[in-house]
């Protein structure tokens, strides 16, 4: 008796959780297309730009049903008190009805699939379905209007091409992204799952902030890069109104010898960092690993570590004390060479600087990967005579031959963005500029100062793609050839 | 016999290695510290190590009172430290506490973009388009909110989440403490030293940057400069720099009767030493930590 009382309140219980997860859902599924219809009828979706005579007007969601009821022609006084009348095809006119029809379709489907059709089957298939091929055709419609050129006719009555004169607004993009994503939500989230999403919400709660700021600083910039690297930036006509270029700015970078010259300047300064930041501190690391004393040890590693700690502006301030025309080098022989502006010691000072900045930390890797090695070993050799170079080239370095085969691998991938801009562009002066010219720097002397934005932008596209497939791919062949990867 | 020499020779020498290795780490602090004591006299006369004759710490007085420009340089850079530091921290962790559930539906597809966002990132011109966009140029939060989400670091903490026993966390769970309590007194002060490795980079990052305030801070909100900056421009490297600024630090540079040099050094010495400063606190934590980072990543 007491047994079924409780198991019935148990399956209350679950019912009732279930319901409650259900219902959540239902009210997700259905307002994402009804939020998506409320943006649309109150944001901007179109804007026309006339930029000879500098007007712009938009328009928004309901303003495109009127456009629709006038057979395409719309009016409006600008501020001068004319008339402005623009013609559109018909056949976008009744594609932006479709849009509304559409978004509103999908929300009574959903409605009906949690109310009316609860219990059928299928009815979450054909729901979803309906949803996910509205999202497509959006993004497909979307896609067309980018790339397309579909007449209209301006202010003066004359035939344009539509892109050029009409921006649309990415808010038809988002909309067709939330559409496929409300659709997935209803066809891959089970009961089970969205019972665990509900358990969950408070994670989520957690995870809302820092994926704000990820999106804003890190996504969001990726999309302008992509976008500015296609297009050819104007100050006027901003990111999105400016006009594209397909692969023009691809094609100078690859074509014009000066990017070639920067580019190349960038994988030679990369190269040498890549030497110099992987021999000296594998030296350190071995004298440092067989030292007697323990305590010596400590000390000379927390030594060596400080200097990475350094901004490169103390160790800016630090060359320049040695290195000066009043520095010590130059009173120490009673010269006054200026070896910050020479364009022969350009070079080994930044190398130099380098190294001396970060060849006590870069042991740290060598130095655990040498703390996992069997000391039997050693002993072994010791014994059967083995002298201490030998050792060292027999058993230390073979040991350890995994770490250097992955930071070499790491490094050749990040080729092109290892020439250390921030330290170039403070040990640069007048003289040395051209020496200075790497990526990084081109960027900031170039593509900020000169509003070159698409060309800049097309450059760290091409930057980070080429990083990203030499990262994952030398990835890929250090887990093969040595078992170490980054995940 | 000779193998025992040579095993003597080898050890004497590796400890010579080591030694001047450390000792040419430390020569250029040591000489920085010791010329901005010096009389202006006393530099030029000196070879390796000028050794003051009259020790003074007028460069430093100097510095600090001659208009309020380094104290006020000084008070940004501490904001940004303090705050970019313990909002970094925050965040990061929420959102690594987050990622480190295993069982969290739609974990794969952030820890996916995440992983993108390490190996894709928006160049400096996006970024600067993005930034002016929402009206962060010329403001103090410039220094805050692009660092507050490190990926690096998300990972690296997400990673040291993963590695903590379950059990406690279960049995917190059927205690009925509530997420936000588990994260805040079960995890947290488990994860001492990997917060403390990730808040030493990002303190030692936020203190040391220049190149924000080089980019988003125009010259006419100089009261916006950090220190590293002011240190940048009071060296002879100022073709990139506009003018504005220039006139105020060269009244500083010029006033008085100490050497510009020891002015400069001065005020680098005040750049590195809260880095100094802190480092020994955090030394036994920061090895573990680009371990971590590096390789499991």
């Amino acid at each position: 008796m007491k047994l079924g009382e409780s198991a019935v309140r148990t399956k209350s219980l679950t019912d009732e959780i279930k319901g409650g997860a259900m219902a959540a859902k239902g009210i997700i599924t259905v307002s994402v297309p009804l939020v998506c219809l409320i943006c649309l009828v109150f944001c901007t979706v179109v804007s026309k730009t006339q930029s000879d005579i500098g007007f712009t007007i938009t328009f928004r969601g309901f303003e495109l049903f009127q456009l629709f009821f006038n057979g395409g022609a719309y009016r409006r006084y600008d501020s001068w008190g004319n008339v402005i009348t623009v013609r559109y095809p018909m056949f976008l006119c009744i594609g932006a009805m479709a849009v509304f029809v559409i978004l509103a379709a999908v929300a009574a489907v959903f409605a009906l699939r949690y109310t009316v059709w609860r219990g059928r089957s299928g009815a979450s298939a054909l729901s979803a379905g309906i949803c996910l091929t509205a999202g497509g055709l959006m993004l497909a419609a979307y896609i067309f209007l980018l790339f397309c050129t579909v007449p209209v006719y301006d202010y003066y009555g004359n035939a344009v091409p539509f892109y050029n004169v009409f921006e649309i607004s990415p808010v038809f993009l988002l909309v067709g992204l939330a559409l496929l994503v409300d659709g997935a939500i209803e066809l891959r989230l089970g009961e089970r799952s969205a019972r665990k999403i509900k358990r969950f919400l408070p994670i989520y709660a957690f995870m809302a902030v820092p994926l704000a700021f990820i999106v804003v600083f890190n996504l969001y910039p990726v999309l302008l890069q992509t976008v500015l690297s296609f297009k050819n930036f104007t100050l006027s006509d901003g990111v999105w109104g400016s006009e594209w270029v397909g692969l023009y700015q691809f094609r100078l970078i690859f074509t014009d010898s000066r990017m070639l010259g920067v580019i190349g300047r960038t994988v030679y300064i990369s190269f040498l960092r890549l030497i110099v930041g992987i021999i000296p501190p594998l030296f350190l690391s071995i004298c440092l690993y067989d030292l007697k004393s323990n305590t010596l040890r400590s000390v000379f590693q927390n030594i060596v570590y400080i200097p990475h700690f350094f901004s490169w502006v103390v160790v800016y301030a630090m060359t320049y004390s040695l290195l000066s025309p009043e520095g010590l080098i130059n009173s120490m022989f009673g010269t006054s060479v200026d070896f910050m502006v020479s364009t022969k010691y350009f070079m080994p000072i930044v190398i130099i600087t380098s190294v001396w900045k970060e060849l006590g930390w870069g042991t740290i890797l060598y130095l655990a990967a040498l703390s996992g090695v069997d000391t039997s070993l050693f002993e072994a050799a010791k014994i059967d005579g083995a002298k201490p170079l030998q050792r060292v080239f027999h058993i230390t370095l073979p040991s350890i031959r995994n770490t250097i085969v992955f930071l070499t691998v790491m490094n050749l991938g990040n080729i092109l963005k290892g020439a250390g801009g921030e330290q170039l562009l403070l040990f640069y002066s007048a003289p040395t500029q051209n020496q200075a010219l790497v990526i990084d720097t081109w960027l900031v002397w170039y593509g900020m100062k000169e509003l070159e934005y698409s060309l800049g932008a097309a450059m760290s596209f091409f930057q980070s793609a080429i990083g990203m497939v030499m990262v994952l791919g030398c990835n890929y062949i250090s887990k093969k050839t040595c078992e170490v990867s980054m995940w | 016999m000779t193998a025992k020499t040579s095993e003597r020779i080898y050890s004497v020498s590796i400890c010579v290695i080591c030694a001047v290795i450390a000792l040419l780490c430390l020569y250029p602090l040591l000489y920085t510290l010791l010329v901005s004591f010096c009389a202006p006299s006393d530099i030029n006369a000196s070879y390796f190590l000028p050794i003051p004759e009259k020790f003074t710490v007028q460069a430093y007085a100097q510095v600090l009172t001659a208009g309020n420009y380094i104290v006020r340089a000084i008070g940004v850079s501490v904001f940004r430290t303090v705050v970019g530091t313990v909002l970094s921290l925050a965040f990061s962790s929420l959102l690594a506490y987050a990622l480190s559930r295993q069982e969290l539906p739609g974990r794969n597809a952030v820890i996916k973009l995440v992983l993108f966002c390490i190996l894709f990132n928006g160049g400096l011109i996006p970024t600067y388009v993005v930034i002016d966009s929402i009206g962060l140029t010329d403001n103090i939060w410039v220094y805050i909110f692009p660092n507050v989400i490190n990926v690096w670091n998300v990972i690296i903490i997400k990673q040291f989440f993963e590695g903590l026993p379950k059990e406690i966390e279960e049995a917190a769970n059927i205690d009925g403490a509530n997420e936000w309590t588990i994260f805040i007194s079960v995890i947290l002060p488990m994860s001492k030293p990997v917060m403390a490795a990730i808040g030493l980079f990002t303190l030692v990052g936020q203190w040391n940057s220049w190149f924000d305030a080089f980019l988003y801070v125009s010259s006419a909100h100089s009261e916006l400069w950090p220190l590293q900056y002011y240190i940048q421009i009071s060296f002879n490297n100022l073709n990139q720099i506009n003018q504005g600024n220039l006139d105020q630090l060269e009244g500083i540079l010029n006033i008085g009767t100490l050497d510009d040099m020891t002015i400069r050094m001065a005020l680098t010495v005040i750049g590195c030493v809260p880095v100094l400063v802190v480092y020994p606190f955090f030394q036994k934590y920061f090895t573990k930590g680009v371990y971590l980072g590096s390789v499991k990543g």
